[in-house]
Protein backbone atom coordinates (compact mmCIF):
# COMPACT_ATOMS: atom_id res chain seq x y z
CA UNK A 1 0.00 0.00 0.00
CA UNK A 2 1.04 3.59 -0.55
CA UNK A 3 2.35 5.49 2.45
CA UNK A 4 3.23 9.15 2.71
CA UNK A 5 6.59 10.08 4.20
CA UNK A 6 7.13 13.34 6.04
CA UNK A 7 9.18 14.85 8.80
CA UNK A 8 8.49 16.56 12.07
CA UNK A 9 11.79 18.20 12.92
CA UNK A 10 14.47 15.56 12.25
CA UNK A 11 12.24 12.58 12.77
CA UNK A 12 10.62 10.81 9.85
CA UNK A 13 7.00 9.79 10.17
CA UNK A 14 4.61 8.07 7.84
CA UNK A 15 0.88 7.60 7.32
CA UNK A 16 -1.29 5.54 5.02
CA UNK A 17 -2.43 7.31 1.88
CA UNK A 18 -5.89 5.71 1.79
CA UNK A 19 -7.57 8.59 3.55
CA UNK A 20 -5.37 11.34 2.19
CA UNK A 21 -7.40 13.47 -0.16
CA UNK A 22 -4.78 15.95 -1.29
CA UNK A 23 -1.45 17.38 -0.21
CA UNK A 24 -1.85 21.15 -0.38
CA UNK A 25 0.79 23.85 -0.11
CA UNK A 26 0.91 25.99 2.95
CA UNK A 27 -1.70 28.71 2.92
CA UNK A 28 -2.61 31.59 5.15
CA UNK A 29 -4.56 30.25 8.09
CA UNK A 30 -7.14 32.00 10.21
CA UNK A 31 -6.01 31.66 13.77
CA UNK A 32 -8.56 31.13 16.48
CA UNK A 33 -8.18 32.35 20.06
CA UNK A 34 -8.60 29.99 22.99
CA UNK A 35 -7.78 26.88 21.09
CA UNK A 36 -4.99 24.38 21.88
CA UNK A 37 -1.56 25.56 20.67
CA UNK A 38 -1.33 22.78 18.09
CA UNK A 39 -4.44 24.06 16.37
CA UNK A 40 -2.91 26.06 13.53
CA UNK A 41 -6.11 27.65 12.26
CA UNK A 42 -8.79 27.42 9.62
CA UNK A 43 -8.76 27.91 5.87
CA UNK A 44 -11.18 27.88 2.99
CA UNK A 45 -10.67 24.69 1.01
CA UNK A 46 -12.84 24.81 -2.10
CA UNK A 47 -15.70 26.41 -0.22
CA UNK A 48 -15.41 24.33 2.95
CA UNK A 49 -13.87 25.54 6.22
CA UNK A 50 -11.11 23.10 7.10
CA UNK A 51 -9.35 23.07 10.49
CA UNK A 52 -5.58 22.54 10.36
CA UNK A 53 -3.55 20.82 13.06
CA UNK A 54 0.17 21.49 13.43
CA UNK A 55 1.42 17.92 13.82
CA UNK A 56 4.88 18.98 14.97
CA UNK A 57 3.45 21.16 17.69
CA UNK A 58 1.20 18.36 18.78
CA UNK A 59 3.87 15.69 18.92
CA UNK A 60 7.07 17.62 19.65
CA UNK A 61 5.83 20.86 21.18
CA UNK A 62 7.41 23.07 18.48
CA UNK A 63 5.63 24.58 15.50
CA UNK A 64 6.44 23.52 11.91
CA UNK A 65 9.08 25.61 10.18
CA UNK A 66 7.63 27.80 7.43
CA UNK A 67 9.42 26.19 4.48
CA UNK A 68 8.36 25.43 0.92
CA UNK A 69 8.25 21.74 1.74
CA UNK A 70 5.96 22.27 4.72
CA UNK A 71 2.56 21.26 3.50
CA UNK A 72 -0.97 20.57 4.60
CA UNK A 73 -2.11 16.97 4.28
CA UNK A 74 -5.86 16.96 3.76
CA UNK A 75 -7.48 13.86 5.23
CA UNK A 76 -11.01 12.59 4.60
CA UNK A 77 -12.85 11.61 7.75
CA UNK A 78 -16.36 10.50 8.56
CA UNK A 79 -18.25 11.70 11.61
CA UNK A 80 -20.22 9.41 13.90
CA UNK A 81 -23.39 10.35 12.04
CA UNK A 82 -21.81 9.29 8.70
CA UNK A 83 -21.30 12.80 7.32
CA UNK A 84 -17.88 13.44 5.81
CA UNK A 85 -15.46 16.13 6.89
CA UNK A 86 -11.92 17.15 6.03
CA UNK A 87 -9.06 17.77 8.42
CA UNK A 88 -5.77 19.41 7.53
CA UNK A 89 -2.53 18.13 9.06
CA UNK A 90 0.50 20.36 8.75
CA UNK A 91 3.85 18.57 8.50
CA UNK A 92 7.38 19.27 7.26
CA UNK A 93 9.17 17.91 4.19
CA UNK A 94 6.12 16.23 2.75
CA UNK A 95 7.88 15.23 -0.45
CA UNK A 96 7.62 11.51 -0.91
CA UNK A 97 5.18 8.63 -1.07
CA UNK A 98 6.42 5.05 -1.20
CA UNK A 99 4.88 1.62 -1.56
CA UNK A 100 5.05 -0.65 1.49
CA UNK A 101 3.74 -4.16 1.90
CA UNK A 102 1.29 -4.95 4.67
CA UNK A 103 3.87 -6.91 6.69
CA UNK A 104 6.17 -3.91 6.92
CA UNK A 105 3.76 -2.55 9.52
CA UNK A 106 4.75 -3.71 12.99
CA UNK A 107 3.43 -2.89 16.40
CA UNK A 108 5.83 -2.89 19.36
CA UNK A 109 2.95 -3.46 21.73
CA UNK A 110 3.21 -0.04 23.28
CA UNK A 111 0.23 2.09 23.98
CA UNK A 112 0.65 5.62 25.19
CA UNK A 113 -2.29 7.26 26.82
CA UNK A 114 -1.19 10.69 25.62
CA UNK A 115 -0.70 9.70 22.02
CA UNK A 116 -2.54 6.48 21.15
CA UNK A 117 -2.15 7.25 17.43
CA UNK A 118 1.63 6.78 17.60
CA UNK A 119 1.61 3.05 18.33
CA UNK A 120 3.00 1.42 15.20
CA UNK A 121 6.14 1.39 13.07
CA UNK A 122 6.97 0.78 9.45
CA UNK A 123 10.23 -1.05 8.75
CA UNK A 124 12.46 0.37 6.05
CA UNK A 125 15.91 -1.14 5.57
CA UNK A 126 16.03 -2.12 9.22
CA UNK A 127 15.13 1.41 10.21
CA UNK A 128 11.94 2.11 12.02
CA UNK A 129 9.64 4.87 10.85
CA UNK A 130 7.00 5.89 13.30
CA UNK A 131 3.55 5.45 11.89
CA UNK A 132 0.59 7.73 12.61
CA UNK A 133 -2.75 5.98 12.78
CA UNK A 134 -5.22 8.39 11.21
CA UNK A 135 -8.25 6.65 12.71
CA UNK A 136 -6.96 7.03 16.23
CA UNK A 137 -5.68 10.51 15.51
CA UNK A 138 -9.11 11.99 14.99
CA UNK A 139 -10.11 11.07 18.54
CA UNK A 140 -7.60 13.62 19.80
CA UNK A 141 -9.52 16.49 18.25
CA UNK A 142 -12.75 16.20 20.13
CA UNK A 143 -12.29 19.80 21.21
CA UNK A 144 -13.22 20.93 17.72
CA UNK A 145 -16.96 21.46 17.85
CA UNK A 146 -17.08 21.81 14.07
CA UNK A 147 -16.26 18.15 13.75
CA UNK A 148 -19.59 17.33 15.32
CA UNK A 149 -22.05 19.18 13.11
CA UNK A 150 -22.50 19.17 9.37
CA UNK A 151 -20.70 21.27 6.85
CA UNK A 152 -20.48 19.78 3.44
CA UNK A 153 -17.49 18.38 1.65
CA UNK A 154 -17.13 19.01 -2.07
CA UNK A 155 -17.50 15.96 -4.25
CA UNK A 156 -14.46 14.15 -5.50
CA UNK A 157 -13.63 14.55 -9.14
CA UNK B 1 30.47 23.47 -0.17
CA UNK B 2 29.99 25.66 -3.21
CA UNK B 3 31.96 23.15 -5.27
CA UNK B 4 29.84 20.23 -4.16
CA UNK B 5 26.67 22.07 -4.86
CA UNK B 6 26.66 21.89 -8.63
CA UNK B 7 28.90 18.90 -9.33
CA UNK B 8 26.44 17.68 -11.99
CA UNK B 9 27.22 20.80 -13.99
CA UNK B 10 31.00 20.34 -13.74
CA UNK B 11 31.95 16.68 -13.66
CA UNK B 12 28.49 15.15 -14.15
CA UNK B 13 26.32 14.70 -17.22
CA UNK B 14 25.70 18.43 -17.68
CA UNK B 15 29.38 19.34 -17.54
CA UNK B 16 32.52 18.73 -19.58
CA UNK B 17 35.22 18.97 -16.91
CA UNK B 18 37.83 16.27 -16.44
CA UNK B 19 38.22 14.08 -14.49
CA UNK B 20 34.68 12.77 -14.67
CA UNK B 21 32.75 12.09 -11.51
CA UNK B 22 33.69 8.63 -10.17
CA UNK B 23 30.07 8.01 -9.19
CA UNK B 24 28.89 8.21 -12.81
CA UNK B 25 30.14 4.68 -13.53
CA UNK B 26 27.81 3.40 -10.90
CA UNK B 27 24.73 5.57 -11.29
CA UNK B 28 24.98 6.20 -15.09
CA UNK B 29 23.08 9.49 -14.90
CA UNK B 30 23.19 12.26 -12.31
CA UNK B 31 19.48 12.01 -11.70
CA UNK B 32 20.07 8.58 -10.13
CA UNK B 33 22.62 10.01 -7.71
CA UNK B 34 21.57 10.78 -4.16
CA UNK B 35 23.68 13.95 -4.17
CA UNK B 36 21.53 15.31 -6.96
CA UNK B 37 18.30 14.23 -5.26
CA UNK B 38 19.43 15.85 -2.05
CA UNK B 39 20.22 19.10 -3.84
CA UNK B 40 16.71 19.10 -5.24
CA UNK B 41 15.23 18.47 -1.83
CA UNK B 42 17.28 21.33 -0.41
CA UNK B 43 15.56 23.69 -2.80
CA UNK B 44 12.34 22.87 -1.04
CA UNK B 45 13.88 23.65 2.33
CA UNK B 46 13.95 27.34 1.55
CA UNK B 47 11.79 29.77 3.45
CA UNK B 48 8.41 30.65 2.08
CA UNK B 49 8.23 33.60 -0.31
CA UNK B 50 6.03 36.38 1.04
CA UNK B 51 3.13 36.06 -1.38
CA UNK B 52 3.21 32.27 -1.51
CA UNK B 53 0.61 31.62 1.16
CA UNK B 54 -1.87 34.13 -0.20
CA UNK B 55 -1.52 32.90 -3.76
CA UNK B 56 -2.14 29.29 -2.85
CA UNK B 57 -4.95 30.30 -0.57
CA UNK B 58 -6.67 31.82 -3.59
CA UNK B 59 -6.08 28.69 -5.66
CA UNK B 60 -7.41 26.35 -3.01
CA UNK B 61 -10.61 28.20 -2.30
CA UNK B 62 -11.75 27.78 -5.88
CA UNK B 63 -14.02 24.86 -6.49
CA UNK B 64 -12.64 22.24 -8.81
CA UNK B 65 -13.37 22.75 -12.50
CA UNK B 66 -15.88 21.24 -14.83
CA UNK B 67 -17.53 18.09 -13.68
CA UNK B 68 -16.89 15.23 -16.04
CA UNK B 69 -18.78 12.54 -14.15
CA UNK B 70 -21.08 10.54 -16.35
CA UNK B 71 -20.01 12.16 -19.59
CA UNK B 72 -19.34 10.16 -22.69
CA UNK B 73 -16.07 10.76 -24.54
CA UNK B 74 -16.38 10.97 -28.31
CA UNK B 75 -14.06 12.01 -31.11
CA UNK B 76 -15.69 14.50 -33.44
CA UNK B 77 -14.59 14.70 -37.05
CA UNK B 78 -15.80 15.93 -40.39
CA UNK B 79 -16.42 13.83 -43.45
CA UNK B 80 -17.34 15.94 -46.47
CA UNK B 81 -19.75 18.53 -45.12
CA UNK B 82 -20.97 16.51 -42.19
CA UNK B 83 -19.76 16.50 -38.58
CA UNK B 84 -19.78 13.02 -37.11
CA UNK B 85 -18.62 11.42 -33.89
CA UNK B 86 -17.50 7.99 -32.76
CA UNK B 87 -16.93 6.68 -29.24
CA UNK B 88 -13.38 7.64 -28.20
CA UNK B 89 -12.61 4.21 -26.75
CA UNK B 90 -12.31 2.57 -30.18
CA UNK B 91 -9.70 5.03 -31.42
CA UNK B 92 -6.06 3.96 -31.60
CA UNK B 93 -4.61 7.15 -33.00
CA UNK B 94 -4.92 10.00 -35.42
CA UNK B 95 -2.23 10.19 -38.09
CA UNK B 96 -1.32 12.59 -40.86
CA UNK B 97 -2.58 11.74 -44.26
CA UNK B 98 -0.42 9.10 -45.98
CA UNK B 99 -0.75 7.77 -49.48
CA UNK B 100 -3.23 5.01 -50.11
CA UNK B 101 -2.21 2.02 -52.19
CA UNK B 102 -5.13 0.84 -54.21
CA UNK B 103 -5.79 -2.85 -54.58
CA UNK B 104 -6.17 -4.31 -58.07
CA UNK B 105 -9.39 -6.08 -59.00
CA UNK B 106 -11.20 -4.58 -56.08
CA UNK B 107 -13.59 -2.06 -57.44
CA UNK B 108 -15.69 -1.49 -54.37
CA UNK B 109 -16.04 2.14 -53.51
CA UNK B 110 -15.96 1.62 -49.78
CA UNK B 111 -12.59 -0.10 -49.88
CA UNK B 112 -10.04 2.53 -50.78
CA UNK B 113 -6.97 0.34 -50.45
CA UNK B 114 -4.25 -0.25 -47.91
CA UNK B 115 -2.06 2.17 -46.00
CA UNK B 116 1.16 1.88 -44.08
CA UNK B 117 0.70 2.69 -40.41
CA UNK B 118 3.96 2.34 -38.48
CA UNK B 119 5.12 -0.37 -40.82
CA UNK B 120 1.92 -2.36 -40.66
CA UNK B 121 -0.49 -2.70 -43.53
CA UNK B 122 -4.00 -1.65 -42.61
CA UNK B 123 -7.21 -1.51 -44.57
CA UNK B 124 -8.30 1.96 -45.55
CA UNK B 125 -12.02 2.50 -45.99
CA UNK B 126 -14.14 5.39 -47.06
CA UNK B 127 -16.66 6.45 -44.49
CA UNK B 128 -18.45 8.76 -46.90
CA UNK B 129 -19.22 5.92 -49.27
CA UNK B 130 -20.39 3.63 -46.54
CA UNK B 131 -22.68 6.18 -44.99
CA UNK B 132 -23.63 7.74 -48.28
CA UNK B 133 -22.48 11.34 -47.97
CA UNK B 134 -22.43 13.66 -50.93
CA UNK B 135 -19.18 15.09 -52.18
CA UNK B 136 -18.50 18.63 -51.16
CA UNK B 137 -17.81 21.46 -53.60
CA UNK B 138 -14.30 21.36 -54.96
CA UNK B 139 -13.55 24.98 -53.99
CA UNK B 140 -14.52 24.52 -50.41
CA UNK B 141 -12.46 21.38 -50.20
CA UNK B 142 -9.30 23.09 -51.28
CA UNK B 143 -9.19 25.56 -48.46
CA UNK B 144 -9.75 22.83 -45.92
CA UNK B 145 -7.14 20.51 -47.33
CA UNK B 146 -4.71 21.41 -44.55
CA UNK B 147 -6.73 19.61 -41.93
CA UNK B 148 -6.74 16.27 -43.73
CA UNK B 149 -6.11 13.46 -41.29
CA UNK B 150 -6.57 9.75 -40.96
CA UNK B 151 -8.22 8.05 -38.04
CA UNK B 152 -6.93 4.67 -36.97
CA UNK B 153 -9.70 2.77 -35.25
CA UNK B 154 -9.41 -0.53 -33.48
CA UNK B 155 -12.72 -2.32 -33.13
CA UNK B 156 -12.49 -5.68 -31.34
CA UNK B 157 -9.01 -6.29 -32.73
CA UNK B 158 -9.77 -5.23 -36.31
CA UNK B 159 -7.90 -2.12 -37.38
CA UNK B 160 -9.52 0.27 -39.83
CA UNK B 161 -8.18 3.49 -41.26
CA UNK B 162 -10.54 6.27 -42.30
CA UNK B 163 -9.41 9.35 -44.17
CA UNK B 164 -11.35 12.34 -42.87
CA UNK B 165 -11.40 15.99 -43.78
CA UNK B 166 -10.97 17.41 -40.31
CA UNK B 167 -10.73 16.24 -36.73
CA UNK B 168 -11.75 18.31 -33.80
CA UNK B 169 -10.57 15.98 -31.06
CA UNK B 170 -12.02 14.38 -27.96
CA UNK B 171 -15.20 15.91 -26.73
CA UNK B 172 -17.02 14.99 -23.52
CA UNK B 173 -20.74 14.84 -24.02
CA UNK B 174 -23.21 14.48 -21.22
CA UNK B 175 -25.88 11.85 -22.04
CA UNK B 176 -28.59 14.43 -21.32
CA UNK B 177 -27.44 16.43 -24.31
CA UNK B 178 -28.14 13.61 -26.72
CA UNK B 179 -31.20 14.15 -28.85
CA UNK B 180 -33.12 11.49 -30.64
CA UNK B 181 -32.67 11.04 -34.34
CA UNK B 182 -35.74 12.34 -36.18
CA UNK B 183 -37.66 9.38 -37.53
CA UNK B 184 -38.60 11.16 -40.71
CA UNK B 185 -35.01 11.36 -41.91
CA UNK B 186 -34.75 8.82 -44.65
CA UNK B 187 -31.21 9.36 -45.85
CA UNK B 188 -29.08 6.30 -45.50
CA UNK B 189 -26.60 7.98 -43.18
CA UNK B 190 -29.23 8.25 -40.50
CA UNK B 191 -29.33 4.51 -40.10
CA UNK B 192 -25.88 4.60 -38.58
CA UNK B 193 -26.68 7.50 -36.32
CA UNK B 194 -27.31 6.55 -32.73
CA UNK B 195 -27.70 9.99 -31.23
CA UNK B 196 -27.42 13.60 -32.25
CA UNK B 197 -25.88 16.27 -30.05
CA UNK B 198 -25.30 19.96 -30.44
CA UNK B 199 -21.72 21.17 -30.48
CA UNK B 200 -21.18 24.87 -30.90
CA UNK B 201 -23.60 25.76 -33.70
CA UNK B 202 -23.46 22.36 -35.35
CA UNK B 203 -25.41 19.19 -34.99
CA UNK B 204 -23.08 16.23 -34.65
CA UNK B 205 -24.21 12.69 -35.36
CA UNK B 206 -22.84 10.05 -33.04
CA UNK B 207 -22.45 6.89 -35.09
CA UNK B 208 -23.42 3.48 -33.81
CA UNK B 209 -20.07 1.70 -33.89
CA UNK B 210 -21.50 -1.83 -33.61
CA UNK B 211 -23.68 -1.34 -36.65
CA UNK B 212 -21.07 0.64 -38.55
CA UNK B 213 -18.34 -1.97 -38.30
CA UNK B 214 -20.74 -4.80 -38.89
CA UNK B 215 -21.81 -3.37 -42.21
CA UNK B 216 -18.26 -2.33 -42.97
CA UNK B 217 -17.08 -5.90 -42.62
CA UNK B 218 -19.84 -7.13 -44.88
CA UNK B 219 -19.34 -4.51 -47.52
CA UNK B 220 -15.69 -5.25 -48.16
CA UNK B 221 -15.99 -9.01 -48.26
Amino acid sequence: MLVLLFYLGDVMYTMKCEKVREVAPLVKLKEMPHTPDYFAGLFNYRGVIVPVIDLRMMIQGRPCEMRLSTRIILVDYVRDDNTPYILGLMAERVTEAVKKSEDAFVSPGLSMQEAPYLGGFVMENKEMIQYIDLDLLQNSFKFLPMLEGGNNVPDDD
Amino acid sequence: MQKEENCWKRIGVWGQEEPRCPRLKEVIHCRNCDLFTQAGRNLLERDLPVEYKNEWGQVLLEKKGEDTIGTFPVVTFRVEGEWLALAARIFSEIIDRVSIHTLPHRKKEVLKGVVNVHGEIQICVSLEHLIGLEKQDKDKEKEQKLNDRMMVVNKDGDVWVFPVKEIHGIHHVHPDLFQNVPVTVSKSKSTFTKEIFKWKDKHVALLDDELLFYSLKRSIQ
